[in-house]
C-alpha cells in the first residue's frame, strides 16, 4: 500500500513538472449588460488593475457572439489562460463560455449583485470583493489531468438468481466480460422454483410459464460469461476498475472493474406467524406453496391470509408489493387443478398497480374465487383450519372453515443479518452469533454495502435509484427492494448498465455520479498527516483506507470528489485542482474587511452548489432581496467546508460564518450522503475554536435550503445577518 | 358457530339468471351512492353484489332491498367494471319469484327457454280440450267473438284462474314476508321508528297504503338518472295495464247485465281498452327497444325477463290486431281471438311464478323497507 | 467505443425518463439525441411541488441531470423539437427532427423586459391553465435552457405587433425565425413522451369543470408549489382558505368508461399532497376515499405516516357523487364499505385523483413502427423501447430504473 501511495505521489510530481511549463496568464472580462452597468465599472477595473490583472477588459454584452470573440482572440493572440469573467451566475451561458484548456471562473455580479440588492456603497463593495476573491480563485486553478491507469473493464456479479442472470446477459451483450459468482450449486434462485408466474408482458391477464432454463442454457453457453457456482467470496481488493476478487479461500481469482450485487431474498421466518396458525401442517407460506402447486395440489378449500407478518409493526413494517400478484396467480393455479374447489382471499388492500390491474380483473372472473377485504383476528384448528375474520365487506364478522391456509408472508433482503461494518462484525462474535458475509470488502469501513432502510441496500434518491454509497457497487433484485420478476429484470439491466458506466468513466479518469467524468481525483501529502483518521471514518463512500497505523490510503477510483476529507483534514493537506486550500484562503483573503468603527459587518456564506446555490439565483429571478455584507464562496459540498477556515475567517476579522446546505437526517438530501449533517457536526466541534478567540457562538450558523425555497433563502441570510449585527463587531477586525 | 361458505353453484345461477356480469364487482361502492333509490344505512347495490359474488342465497333471498331497486340503470352506466349491479339485482328479483312462488316445482319451469313449449302448450291444450267439448266452428258473417266462445265462458275461465292465482301469490309473499324477517319485525315496539323521510311511522297498513302511493305516482321511478324513460314507458306499461282492466271490467259488467258485446270505439269500455292499449303498447316497446340498444353498457336481462316482457307486448299487440280485424269483419279475427287468449292465459295464469309477479312482491318488500326502517334518508354529520 | 454501423441513440422525449435514459448512455460513452416538444427539458415532473416518499423536491434531481448534461459532449439535445418521420430498422433508423422556432436565439438574457412590453396573453401551461403569462415568457424558474420562447398561438406578429423586439436590448428576439429540420443516423429508439393527465371533464359525476373548487391532483400540486399561480399558498379557486379536503381515488382510473388500468402513483401522490395541507393548515382535515390504498413496497412508511395523523381519514368507498352548496363548498358522497353506512362529507375543496393517460394513446410517432397495447402504451419493437409512463404507468424511481435498462438496450443494439 505505501507503494502504492508513493508511485501516486510521483506521478503527481511529473504532471506538475509538466504544467509549470505553461505561462499563467489572467484576463479579466466584465460584462457591463443586464443592469450590472448600474455599478460603478470603472472602480471595478481598478480592482483588477490592483490585483495585477495583465488582460482587463468590458464589454456590454460579453455572451453576445463579439464578446465571446473578444475572449476567445484573447486567448489564441495574447496567451491568455485564465480567465475571470465578471458577469451572470455560472449555471447560466455556461455553454458560451467555454473555453477548453483554460481555467475559468464565472463572477456571480448579476444574480449575485445587481439583481438580489439596491445599487449602493455596501453593493459596490460587494462586487469588488467578489471581483476579488474570483480573481485569487482562477489564479489558483489547475487544469486537472486524468490519472492514467490499467483498467479492467469486466464487471463481477454477485448471485445467479434471475437478477444476476440477467445482469450478467446484459452485460456480455453490451460487449464486456462477466464473472457471475452463485453460492448455491445451480444457478436459478427463487425464480427457476416457481412452476409458472405473474404476467410478465401485456395484456397481462394469463398466469405464464417462465423458462428460466433458457436463460441459464444462455449463460452457460456465452463466451464472455464466467459462472462460478457452489461459491463465496473470500475478499475483493481494491477499487474500482482493479478490483482483486478471490473466491473460495483463494481458489480462483479474478479481476473486477465494477460489481453488481444480485443475491436476492429469503423469506420471513413464518414460525414467528403462530396467531396465524402456522405451526400446523395445514397452515403454510406462500413460498412452500409454490412447491405444493409444482407437485399437485389437492384440496377442497383453501384461504389465503395477505400481508402475513408484513406491514405490521411486529414484523416486517413494509409491504413485499408481489405478494397480492402471487397469492391471485397461486388461486388460479389451484382451481384450474382443483375445479370443485373453493379459494377464498382476504386482504386489506389488493395490490395490483398500474397495468397489473388485467390480472385482478381476469382472476375475478373465476366463481370458485371468493374475495373480500377483512382483517383475520383469529385462526384455529377445529376438524380443520378456523379463520375468523372482522371488517369485511359482507356486512358482519364471519367465521370460515377451509382445509388450508396459505399466509401472504413477505421477503427479506439477503442482507439482513449481515453486518456491514467492522464493529458490528466484532459485536456478533462477540454475541456468539453466526453470521457470513458476502462481498468481504477491504474497505476500511466495512465489508458490505452500507443499508439504507429495513436491512435493503437502496438508494435513497428518488431520481437516481442506482446511486450507490460504494462507487463501482450496484445493487439490484430484491436484495435491494422487494419486487417481483419483471421488476427485477428490468432492475438487473439498469445496474448491468451502471456497472458498465462506471468502467468506461474510471477508464477515462473520471468518477461517476453526481459529478460524473470529472477527472480532478484529490491530492493529499501524506507527509504531515497525523493519523487523525477523519477522512477515513467520514468519507461517505468509504474510499480512503487506512494501514495499521491509521495512515490514510486514497483511492482514486473509488472518489466521487465531494471534498469530505478536504473539510475533514485539520491538516489541511488534501487539496483539488479546482478546489485547494491555497484558492480558499486566497479567496478569504481577498475580502475587504472595514474596521469596526465603519459599521459594514462582514459575512462569508459558503454555499452548496447542489441546491442552495440553484435557490439564491431563483431569488434572483424573483428580484427578492438580501443583505450585501454577504459574499458567497460555492462550494461542491458543505462537507467541503474544513473548519480551520472558520477559524481563519474569523480571526480575520470577518463578523459572522453561515453555511446553506441541503437537508439532512432520514430523508436526506445531499448527494454525498452526509454533508450538511457533517457541517452541522463540525460546527459542535468549532466551539472550542469560538471559545478560544472569544466569540459568540451565534457567528457560525449552519441552514438547510431546499432548491425550491428560493423565497426563504434571503430570509434566511437577513436573519443571520441581523443577528450577527446584534453582535459586537468581531473584535479581531484591523489585526 | 356458524361458517360462511363461499357456494360457486349458487353464483352461476345467479349469473344464468341475467346477471352473468357479476364477479367483475371490485366493491367500490360507486353504486350505491349514484343509486337515486338507495337508502343511507346499509345502503344497496353494493352488498347485494359480494353477497352474489360469495353465493350467499340464504342472504339474498331475505333481501328485501333488491326490490327498492326499479332498474334505474344508473349504478350499470357508472360501474366501473361493467359489473352491470341492476342487471344482477334484476336477476335476484327474479330468483327470489323462482324461490318463493307456490307450489316451487313450477317455478322452475320459468327459469330456462328449455320449457317455453310446455308453458305455450298447456293454453293450447286447455283450449283443444275446450273445443273437443264444445265443439269448434268458426262463425260466418259479421265477426261475433261471442259466437265463437261464448263470453261467459271466458269471465268463468278468468275467475277460476283468477282465484288460483290469488291464492298461490298470497302463498308465496306469506313465504317471502317471512324469509325477510317480517314477524320479528312485527313483534318490536312500534315507537321505535322515527318518522324520517320516506318511513311511516305505525303498522303494516299504513306502510302498506304509503307504498300503494309511491307506486302510483311511479315517484322512485321518477328519481331515475340513467334510464328516466323508465318512468315514463313503465307509468304506460302500468296505467295502460290498468286501463285495459277497467275496460275489461266494464265489459264484464255490460256482460252480467246482460248485454251483447260487440262494443263501437265509441263505448266508454272500448275508450279504456284502447287508450290502455296505446299507453301498454307504447311502453312496452319502448322498453324492448331501449334494452336492445344500451344491451352492452346497461344490460339486456335474460330469459325470465323476456318471457314477461314479449309475452305482455304480445297481449297488446294482439289485441289490437284483434280489434283491427273485428271491425274489419275479417274471419283471421277468430284465429287471432285464439292467439290473445293464449297469449293472455300466459300472462296471467303463471303470473305468481313469472316475472309479472314483481307486481306483488315489489309492493310487499316496499312495505316492508317502510315498516321494518330500513327505508331512511340520513343527513350528514 | 461503439462498433456498431451507427453509433448513437435517439431518445423521444425530455422528461425525466427521457432525461435519464439519454444522460445515462452518454456517460457510458455513446453519442445521444434527446427530442423535446417543449421549449424546456423536465417534463411533468417539473411540474410537481415534491415528489413521494421523501417530500422532496423535483427540482433538487433535475439540477444535478442538467449538470450531467451540461458536462457531457455526447449529450445533444433539442428543445422545441418534434419528430416528423422515422424510417428504417434496429441498427439503421433515419430520423428527421423539425425544430420548430422560439422566435428567441441564445442573447436572451432573462431581463424580462420583453414580457413587460408584450401586450399577448396566453394560458399558463405549466400551470395547468389556472394563470396566465404574456405570449412571450420563460417556462418556469428552471428552465433548461434558460431562454424566454414565444408562443405562436397567441403572439400577435401576424397583427404586426413586435414590442418585445423593440423592447430588447441584446438582439434576442427573431419574429422570422423559421422551422429547422434536421435528419439523424442513429442505431436504436428510446420512447420517452410520458403523460397527459386525463381529462377530467369526462367524469360527470364528479363536479369538475362545473364546480369551481373541484381540482384535479395535478393542479393541487401547482396551488401548493410556491412558484405556483397561488405563490404556495393553499386556498381553494373561488379565493377562500382550505380547511378541510377531500382527495377522490381512482377518478377516472380502474375505471372502464375512463382508464380501465391503474395509475399506480396516485394513491401516494394524495397522501403526499395531505400532508401539504396538513403542514400548512395543523387544525384541517384530510379526507381520503379509496378503493385499495396501494403503498407497495417501502412506500407502506407514506402510509403508515398518514394513518397515524388522526386528522387524515381514511374511508373504503369511492366517491361517486359531488354536490355544491350554495357557498360554493362541496358535498361529496361515498359509501363506506366496511360499516355499510353512507357518508355525506362537506369539504371547502375536492382533489380528484385522476390519473395519467400516455401521449401516444392519441398521437403517433409518424412513421414509426411501434407496437402498443390497448390503452396506449408502447410496447416496443426491435431496437425500439419504451420507457417511463410511455411504455407503463409508474413512479419516478420505476421510471427511471426502466430507462436506465433501456439505455442499456439501446446500447447492446449498437453492439450488434
Amino acid at each position: 500500500m505505501a507503494e502504492e501511495a508513493e508511485k501516486m505521489e510521483v506521478k503527481e510530481e511529473e504532471v506538475k513538472e509538466e504544467e509549470e511549463k505553461v505561462e499563467p496568464k489572467l484576463g479579466v472580462y466584465i460584462c457591463t449588460g443586464c443592469d450590472i452597468d448600474k455599478l460603478d465599472i470603472e472602480k471595478l477595473v481598478t480592482v483588477a488593475e490592483e490585483e495585477k490583472a495583465p488582460v482587463i477588459k468590458t464589454h456590454p454584452a460579453l455572451c453576445g457572439k463579439e464578446g465571446v470573440e473578444l475572449i476567445k482572440s484573447d486567448i489564441a493572440n495574447e496567451g491568455v489562460n485564465q480567465i475571470a469573467i465578471a458577469a451572470c451566475s455560472p449555471r447560466v451561458k455556461w455553454d458560451i463560455f467555454d473555453f477548453g484548456g483554460c481555467c475559468v471562473d464565472r463572477i456571480n455580479l448579476r444574480e449575485g449583485v445587481v439583481w438580489t440588492h439596491d445599487i449602493d456603497e455596501h453593493t459596490q463593495e460587494l462586487a469588488e470583493d467578489l471581483l476579488r476573491m474570483g480573481i485569487g480563485k482562477v489564479q489558483k486553478m489547475e487544469v486537472p489531468v486524468a490519472l492514467e491507469e490499467e483498467i479492467d473493464k469486466s464487471i463481477l456479479v454477485v448471485g445467479g438468481g434471475i437478477s444476476g442472470i440477467t445482469a450478467a446477459l446484459a452485460v456480455a451483450n453490451a460487449g464486456y466480460d462477466v464473472n457471475l459468482v452463485e453460492k448455491a450449486d445451480s444457478l436459478g434462485g427463487w425464480a427457476a422454483k416457481f412452476s409458472k408466474v405473474t404476467p410478465q408482458s401485456s395484456p397481462f391477464r394469463e398466469v405464464e410459464d417462465f423458462n428460466i432454463q433458457e436463460k441459464i442454457d444462455e449463460v452457460n453457453a456465452n463466451p464472455r460469461i464466467s459462472v462460478y457456482t457452489s461459491s463465496k467470496i473470500d475478499k475483493i481488493e481494491g477499487q474500482p476498475g482493479q478490483f482483486n476478487v478471490s473466491l473460495n479461500d483463494g481458489a480462483v481469482e479474478f479481476k473486477a472493474g465494477a460489481i453488481v450485487l444480485a443475491t436476492g431474498w429469503k423469506p420471513y421466518d413464518a414460525s414467528k406467524l403462530e396467531e396465524l396458525g402456522y405451526g400446523n401442517p395445514n397452515v403454510i407460506t406462500n413460498l412452500q406453496m409454490e412447491e405444493v402447486l409444482s407437485n399437485g395440489f389437492k384440496a377442497d378449500s383453501v384461504a389465503f391470509i395477505q400481508c402475513a407478518g408484513q406491514r405490521d409493526e411486529n414484523h416486517l413494517p413494509y409491504c413485499s408489493s408481489i405478494c397480492c400478484m402471487v397469492t391471485l396467480k397461486q388461486a388460479k393455479l389451484i382451481r384450474q387443478q382443483n375445479p370443485d374447489s373453493k379459494v377464498y382471499i382476504f386482504y386489506d388492500h389488493m395490490r395490483t398497480p398500474g397495468l397489473f390491474e388485467e390480472f385482478y380483473r381476469a382472476v375475478q372472473d373465476d366463481e370458485g374465487i371468493f374475495l373480500t377485504k377483512g382483517n383475520v383476528k383469529k385462526v384455529d384448528i377445529n376438524g380443520g383450519v378456523v379463520l375468523e375474520v372482522e371488517d369485511t365487506l359482507l356486512g358482519e364478522n364471519i367465521n370460515v372453515k377451509v382445509d388450508k391456509v396459505v399466509l401472504a408472508t413477505g421477503m427479506i433482503s439477503s442482507m439482513e443479518g449481515v453486518p456491514t461494518t467492522k464493529e458490528e462484525q466484532a459485536e456478533l462474535a462477540e454475541k456468539g452469533i453466526e453470521f457470513e458475509n458476502i462481498l468481504n470488502l477491504d474497505y476500511r469501513q466495512g465489508p458490505e454495502l452500507p443499508l439504507l432502510k429495513y436491512g435493503f441496500p437502496d438508494s435513497n434518491f428518488i431520481c437516481f435509484p442506482y446511486e450507490t454509497r460504494r462507487t463501482g457497487i450496484y445493487a439490484a433484485g430484491c436484495v435491494r427492494q422487494p419486487m417481483g420478476i419483471k421488476a427485477s429484470m428490468d432492475d438487473a439491466t439498469g445496474a448491468a448498465l451502471k456497472a458498465v458506466q462506471c468502467v468506461e468513466l474510471i477508464s477515462e479518469g473520471g468518477t461517476t455520479f453526481p459529478r460524473s467524468g470529472d477527472i480532478d481525483f484529490p491530492d493529499v501529502f501524506l507527509q504531515r498527516c497525523t493519523q487523525c483518521k477523519r477522512c477515513t471514518e467520514e468519507c461517505p463512500f468509504g474510499a480512503i483506507n487506512e494501514d495499521e497505523k491509521g495512515t490514510p490510503f486514497y483511492n482514486p477510483m473509488r472518489c466521487r470528489r465531494c471534498g469530505t476529507c478536504f473539510g475533514a483534514c485539520p491538516e489541511r493537506i488534501v487539496s483539488f485542482k479546482g478546489y485547494s486550500v491555497d484558492m480558499v484562503s486566497t479567496m478569504l483573503k481577498a475580502v475587504s474587511v472595514p474596521g469596526p468603527e465603519e459599521e459594514k459587518p462582514r459575512i462569508i456564506a459558503f454555499v452548496c452548489e447542489n441546491d442552495a446555490y440553484p435557490a439564491l439565483d431563483m431569488s434572483a429571478m424573483h428580484k427578492l432581496k438580501y443583505s450585501p455584507f454577504v459574499r458567497i464562496i460555492p462550494v461542491r459540498c458543505l462537507g467541503s467546508v474544513n473548519t480551520v477556515f472558520i477559524a481563519d475567517t474569523l480571526s480575520k476579522g470577518i463578523d459572522g460564518v453561515l453555511m446553506l446546505g441541503c437537508k439532512y437526517g432520514d430523508d436526506y438530501q445531499c448527494h454525498f450522503v452526509r454533508g450538511s449533517e457533517l457541517a452541522n457536526e463540525r460546527m459542535g466541534k468549532v466551539q472550542e475554536t469560538l471559545d478560544r478567540l472569544m466569540l459568540e457562538s451565534d457567528r457560525v450558523q449552519v441552514k438547510e435550503v431546499a432548491i425550491t425555497e428560493y423565497d426563504k433563502v434571503p430570509e434566511i441570510i437577513n436573519e443571520f445577518v441581523e443577528t450577527i449585527k446584534e453582535l459586537e463587531p468581531n473584535p479581531y477586525k484591523g489585526f | 358457530m356458524e361458517y360462511v361458505e363461499g357456494d360457486p353453484k349458487f353464483v352461476r345461477r345467479i349469473m344464468d339468471a341475467g346477471g352473468g356480469t357479476l364477479k367483475k364487482c371490485f366493491q367500490c361502492a360507486t353504486c350505491s351512492v349514484v343509486c337515486p333509490l338507495s337508502p343511507d344505512e346499509n345502503p344497496f347495490p353494493r352488498k347485494e353484489m359480494i353477497w352474489a359474488q360469495w353465493g350467499l342465497k340464504e342472504k339474498l333471498m331475505a333481501d328485501s332491498d333488491v326490490w327498492l331497486c326499479h332498474q334505474c340503470n344508473d349504478c350499470s352506466s357508472y360501474c366501473p367494471r361493467g359489473a352491470k349491479p341492476g342487471e344482477v339485482l334484476g336477476a335476484l328479483r327474479n330468483i327470489q319469484i323462482s324461490q318463493y312462488s307456490f307450489p316451487g316445482f313450477l317455478a322452475q319451469a320459468f327459469t330456462t327457454p328449455r320449457y317455453i313449449w310446455a308453458i305455450y302448450a298447456l293454453p293450447i291444450l286447455l283450449l283443444a280440450a275446450y273445443f273437443s267439448i264444445f265443439g269448434f266452428h268458426i262463425p260466418e258473417g259479421e265477426v261475433h267473438f261471442s259466437h265463437f266462445i261464448p263470453h261467459q265462458h271466458v269471465e268463468l275461465a278468468g275467475m277460476i284462474m283468477g282465484g288460483y292465482i290469488g291464492i298461490a301469490i298470497l302463498v308465496g309473499l306469506y313465504r317471502f314476508w317471512t324469509a325477510m324477517g317480517g314477524h320479528e319485525i312485527r313483534a318490536k315496539e312500534k315507537s321505535e321508528f322515527v318518522d324520517v323521510g320516506t318511513q311511516v311511522k305505525g303498522g303494516f297498513i299504513p306502510s302498506l297504503i304509503a307504498t300503494i302511493i309511491e307506486i302510483l305516482t311511479h315517484n322512485r321511478f321518477g328519481k331515475c338518472g340513467e334510464s328516466k324513460y323508465r318512468y315514463f314507458a313503465h307509468l304506460g306499461i302500468f296505467y295502460g295495464f290498468i286501463l285495459i282492466f277497467i275496460g275489461t271490467n266494464i265489459a264484464f259488467a255490460y256482460l252480467l247485465m246482460g248485454r251483447e258485446l260487440n262494443l263501437p270505439l265509441t263505448d266508454p269500455a272500448k275508450i279504456f281498452g284502447n287508450i290502455g292499449f296505446i299507453l301498454l303498447f307504447g311502453g312496452a316497446s319502448w322498453v324492448i327497444y331501449e334494452r336492445v340498444v344500451k344491451r352492452d353498457t346497461i344490460g339486456i336481462g335474460g330469459y325470465f325477463d323476456w318471457l314477461f316482457l314479449g309475452t305482455l307486448w304480445l297481449v297488446a299487440f294482439s289485441g289490437i290486431v284483434l280489434e283491427a280485424l273485428r271491425f274489419a269483419n275479417s274471419i283471421a279475427a277468430y284465429w287471432i281471438y285464439l292467439v290473445h287468449l293464449v297469449v293472455v292465459f300466459v300472462l296471467l295464469a303463471y303470473a305468481p311464478y313469472s316475472k309479472f309477479a314483481h307486481l306483488a312482491y315489489r309492493t310487499i318488500a316496499m312495505t316492508y323497507a317502510k315498516y321494518s326502517g330500513k327505508d331512511t334518508e340520513k343527513t350528514q354529520l | 467505443m461503439s462498433e456498431g454501423k451507427y453509433s448513437s441513440v435517439l431518445v423521444i422525449g425530455g422528461g425525466i425518463s427521457g432525461i435519464t435514459a439519454a444522460i445515462e448512455a452518454a456517460e457510458a460513452g455513446y453519442d445521444v439525441y434527446l427530442v423535446e416538444k417543449n421549449p424546456y427539458l423536465g417534463g411533468r415532473v417539473a411540474q410537481l411541488n415534491k415528489y413521494f416518499p421523501k417530500n422532496c423536491p423535483p427540482y433538487c434531481g433535475l439540477e444535478i441531470f442538467f449538470k450531467r448534461i451540461k458536462t457531457n459532449p455526447r449529450f445533444n439535445f433539442f428543445t422545441n423539437a418534434e419528430i416528423e418521420n422515422v424510417s428504417g430498422s434496429a441498427g439503421n433508423f433515419e430520423v428527421t427532427v423539425r425544430i420548430n422556432p422560439s422566435y428567441v436565439n441564445n442573447n436572451c438574457t432573462l431581463c424580462n423586459k420583453c414580457a413587460e412590453a408584450c401586450p399577448a396573453e396566453r394560458q399558463n401551461d405549466f400551470n395547468y391553465g389556472m394563470d396566465k403569462t404574456k405570449a412571450i415568457y420563460l417556462p418556469h424558474d428552471l428552465a433548461f435552457p434558460m431562454k424566454y420562447v414565444i408562443d405562436p398561438l397567441t403572439c400577435k406578429k401576424m397583427d404586426g405587433c413586435s414590442e418585445c423586439v423593440s423592447a430588447c436590448k441584446y438582439d434576442a428576439i427573431d419574429l422570422n425565425m423559421q422551422p429547422e429540420t434536421m435528419k439523424l443516423n442513429v442505431g436504436s429508439i428510446i420512447i420517452a413522451t410520458g403523460w397527459k393527465p386525463y381529462d377530467a371533464t369526462k367524469i360527470d359525476n364528479l363536479g369538475f369543470g362545473k364546480y369551481e373548487n373541484v381540482v384535479t391532483n395535478v393542479m393541487f400540486e401547482r396551488i401548493a408549489a410556491n412558484n405556483g399561480p397561488t405563490g404556495g399558498k393553499i386556498v381553494r379557486p373561488d379565493g377562500k382558505p382550505v380547511k378541510s379536503i377531500a382527495f377522490v381515488q381512482c377518478a377516472g382510473s380502474r375505471d372502464e368508461n375512463h382508464l380501465a388500468y391503474c395509475s399506480a402513483i396516485c394513491c401516494l401522490a394524495s397522501m403526499k399532497q395531505a400532508t401539504y395541507i396538513r403542514e400548512q393548515n395543523p387544525d384541517s382535515k384530510v379526507y381520503i376515499f379509496y378503493i385499495d390504498i396501494r403503498a407497495p413496497g417501502r412506500y407502506e412508511d407514506v402510509y403508515a405516516k398518514a394513518k397515524q395523523d388522526e386528522n387524515i381519514i381514511f374511508i373504503k368507498g369511492k366517491v361517486a357523487k359531488i354536490e355544491e352548496d350554495p357557498t360554493k363548498s362541496l358535498v361529496v358522497e361515498a359509501e363506506n364499505a366496511v360499516n355499510g353506512e353512507k357518508v355525506r362529507q362537506k369539504v371547502d375543496m375536492v382533489v380528484l385523483a385522476t390519473g395519467m393517460q400516455p401521449s401516444l394513446s392519441e398521437i403517433k410517432i409518424p412513421g414509426l413502427d411501434v407496437k402498443y397495447d390497448e390503452y396506449g402504451f408502447v410496447t416496443g419493437t426491435d431496437g425500439v423501447f419504451g420507457v417511463g409512463v410511455a411504455s407503463e404507468p409508474t413512479e419516478v424511481v420505476g421510471a427511471n430504473e426502466e430507462a436506465t435498462a433501456a439505455a442499456l438496450k439501446a446500447i447492446q443494439v449498437l453492439r450488434r
